[in-house]
């Protein structure tokens, strides 16, 4: 058998037990009958094998050189390096498609291995026949439209190559990966809240789900940043970010599932905002298609169109169904989940449902920024793009905002305020205070300046929290402080992990506000054995050379680095700057050589040199500061989600051991 | 809903609005050819736009050692000069090619601040007697 033929059976093996999935959960829903629920659970470890003997045939075509599969023949080479070859499958539209399938089938798999357990049978089917239908989905595009094992009748010799961009840098084997885990995870979230709808219990679902969504999120949120550092490693501009169409697309889910993270609280300890959760969870998977659609279809000229091709319609299909099905059960059951209370703005409650609502509008804005392109051109004809500045000036006071009320929110009680909460606001708010004065006093740009107030208030409310916390179990319990916070950390995971979330994003946007106000570039051409005064550095061209490697060719430039005033500590070294020729492409692309340092980033680009003689190179120097802290940040931020999520016995024990401790 | 809360929505979808449209009406970048650019000249005068062209044959003129790049931007029937300073000819730039520059025009020069030149493996040189609408069509699908 063929790697081929195998991946081609499997596929279609694996659309034929996702149908049948579907109609038995529809069964065991209508006839309410548990063997039909038995059956769909197994029908989805069976879906789970095939989509792996797929993915797996996949990878053996790929691994064998097998150009008689058209995804191979368009999509590898036989020079490729090992472990370009092993993440060839998802560096083009039908690959892709296959990995999202496979975890999809991977996540229905472990919800069924609930199913009649914490998800009860009235909503297991539902949730299931969901999820079925999501992968019916996917499969049946790659087995009508977009076939990943198509036959080629005269295989070629090799194959046309790995597109370069993705080949370059070794966060290809990562970023795609985490960031389809997330994707795809939001498709549970979504399946409990159907089920939840379908079957009018609107309150049972949350607490699981909630925990879904902090898996997802997690994932999501690690994407976000490997990308981030992906493209900062690689594109050669310095940045991190440009609101491009793709990058949009990856943060408007984040921005849904973030703002449900927050209001999900409320109900789970209020009852509060039904309608809200069922909202902003079907609008975060709605988001995921969306985004897809937007950089599969060709709709939105983007850098990452790397695979764009014939699915844009039926992501549209998909989309509009998602919505349909989210919405308009959440229109027939309106009625029911009505607020049974009055929202008080001044109150935990008010403070996460203001937050969520910031993060709903904030993704609004950007689908708006990312489609206006489209409707000024329906409307006029003219061709115009969104360019950066809108999102910024967008993005700039919203943030502020959320800022703002990430350290409000968390520091007020719920339903009431207190004189203790007024003190600590009183504190926060000098904090600001000084933070901005501070910052000023250094010089600092006004937004610079500020962002270092918000983190410091921030700062100062994680800080009252904790300390508060500590303070009183240690006087109670007759403890030492340090025991106390042990104890509170393991036995309040949530609170504890939300608190380094938040330290996390507090320190993201005062690194964001440093690099993207602090940056600049330096450009020049120089002799070999020249050196270049810039930046307080001094920049040595050593000599210029080429590489023969398997996959490429490169031209290598090695520069010596010293640093001469404040401005360039860190960044001495040698470093080899490098321009890659692949023979797909008729022009080198470059790779940038990063030096991190505690304060500034220094970051090398070859950008041309003398072909003819080797006596010449012009090189770019970048200099970024605290982009290492944000990598850092991105890190807390993950290692806090994982905090909450870390199985343990958390909750037994502070019950044991403290039966009054609030929160 | 009480008045107070109606009236505080409002005053938040007001500034909300005010914020997107007044900020997407002076953000956004005309993506135009050299043909329309002299359609409406005023229109496109200190704003920033993309100018989509070919780099015209002979016109290309990069001085490596001050960095200074000149060229001209045509559709084929209309032209542009394009100035450049402190940029290096990015990846597949090259007389005949498509070019997307982003930049404002300063009288009758046009001042890039970003050279745009997506990756085609597929390019192909447009061929004599063009129309600007076929230049235009070759540009946007080599992006």
């Amino acid at each position: 058998m063929t790697p081929g033929l195998l991946g081609g059976i499997a596929l279609i093996a694996a659309l034929i037990f996702s149908v049948l999935g579907l109609v038995l959960a529809v069964l065991a829903y209508t006839l309410r009958d548990g063997r039909y629920l038995e059956a769909a659970r197994r029908l989805s470890t069976l879906g789970l094998m095939a989509a792996l003997v797929s993915f797996g045939a996949l990878e053996w075509a790929i691994l064998t050189d097998d150009f008689s599969v058209s995804y191979v023949a368009n999509h590898s080479s036989a020079h490729n390096p090992l472990w370009v070859k092993l993440v060839t499958p998802w560096a083009a539209l039908e690959g892709s498609i296959l990995l999202w399938a496979l975890l999809q089938t991977a996540y229905t798999w472990l919800v069924s291995l609930r199913a009649g357990q914490s998800l009860d049978v009235w909503r297991a089917p539902v949730a299931l026949g969901t999820l079925f239908a999501v992968q019916v989905f996917f499969f049946a595009v790659m087995v009508f439209v977009a076939h990943p094992f198509d036959a080629v009748p005269n295989p070629p010799p090799d194959g046309r190559g790995t597109n370069p961009l993705l080949q370059n840098h070794w966060m290809m084997a990562v970023h795609p990966v985490l960031m389809y885990l997330g994707f795809v995870g939001l498709s549970v979230p979504f399946a409990y809240a159907v089920a939840a709808m379908v079957a009018k219990r609107f309150q049972s679902w949350i607490f699981e789900t909630r925990w879904w969504t902090l898996v997802a999120w997690g994932f999501l949120t690690a994407a976000i940043f490997t990308g981030k550092w992906w493209s900062y490693e690689i594109l050669g501009w310095g940045g991190y970010w440009a609101w491009d169409p793709v990058e949009n697309a990856s943060i408007i889910p984040w921005l849904l599932a973030t703002a449900f993270l927050h209001t999900a609280q409320v109900q789970e300890r209020k009852g509060l905002f039904k309608g809200w959760n069922f909202a902003f969870i079907t609008l975060a998977f709605a988001a995921t298609v969306f985004g897809t659609f937007l950089t599969r279809s060709g709709v939105i000229q983007s850098v990452h169109a790397f695979a764009s091709g014939p699915v844009g319609a039926w992501f549209l299909l998909f989309l509009l169904g998602v919505m349909a099905v989210g919405l308009g059960l959440l229109a027939r059951v309106s009625a029911e989940v009505r607020e049974a209370g009055e929202v008080r703005w001044i109150s935990r409650e008010g403070a996460l449902l203001a937050g969520a609502l910031f993060f709903g509008t904030f993704a609004f804005v950007v689908v708006l920024g990312t489609l206006w392109p489209l409707v000024v051109e329906i409307v006029s004809g003219a061709k115009v793009s969104v360019g950066a500045p809108f999102f910024n000036q967008i993005s700039i006071p919203l943030g502020i905002f959320m800022l703002l009320l990430m350290g409000i929110g968390p520091v007020l009680p719920w339903r009431n305020t207190s004189a203790q909460v007024v003190r600590n606001l009183a504190a926060m708010l000098i904090a600001l205070g000084v933070g901005t004065l501070l910052g000023f006093g250094l010089g600092l740009t006004l937004g610079v300046s500020f962002a270092i107030g918000l983190f410091a208030y921030n700062l100062t409310a994680i800080w009252l929290m904790v300390a508060q916390g500590v303070r009183e179990r240690a006087r109670s319990l007759g403890i030492s402080a340090g025991q106390a916070l042990v104890e509170l950390a393991s036995s309040h995971k949530r609170r504890f992990g939300s608190h380094i979330v938040h330290f996390g994003i507090a320190l993201a946007a005062l690194t964001i506000a440093f690099s993207q106000t602090y940056r600049v570039t330096e450009q020049k051409t120089l002799q070999v054995g020249e050196t270049w005064q810039t930046r307080g550095m001094e920049v040595r061209l050593l000599s210029i050379g080429v590489r023969e490697e398997s996959n490429r060719f490169a031209a290598i430039a090695p520069i010596e680095v010293r640093s001469t005033s404040r401005e360039g500590w860190g960044s001495d070294g040698r470093y080899q700057t490098r321009l890659n020729f692949y023979p797909q492409m008729s022009a080198p692309l470059a790779t940038p050589v990063v030096k991190y340092s505690l304060y500034n980033d220094y970051y090398f680009v070859l950008m041309q040199f003398d072909q003819e003689k080797g006596q010449w190179a012009t090189l770019k120097v970048i200099v970024t500061p605290m982009v290492w802290w944000l990598w850092v940040s991105g890190l807390i931020i993950v290692l806090g989600t994982l905090y909450i999520l870390w199985p343990g016995g958390a909750r037994v024990p502070s019950r044991q051991m403290a039966p009054t401790a609030g929160d | 809903m009480k008045p107070k809360y109606i009236v505080g929505l409002l005053v938040v979808a007001g500034a909300l609005a005010y914020l997107i449209f007044g900020g997407l009406g002076q953000n956004l970048v005309y993506f135009i050819t050299p043909s329309e650019y002299f359609q409406q000249i005023d229109r496109y005068q200190n704003r920033p736009v993309r100018l989509g062209g070919l780099v015209k044959q002979g016109s290309l003129d990069y001085n490596p050692q001050t960095l200074e790049l000149r060229f001209v931007v045509t559709d084929g029937v209309k032209e542009i000069p394009v100035r450049s300073s402190g940029t290096t000819p990015p990846a597949l730039f090259g007389e005949n090619r498509g070019v997307v520059v982003e930049g404002r025009f300063q009288g009758e020069t046009f001042v890039s601040q970003n050279l745009l030149v997506k990756h085609s493996e597929t390019y192909q040189a447009p061929k004599e007697g063009w129309t600007p609408e076929q230049v235009r069509k070759l540009i946007e699908e080599t992006q």
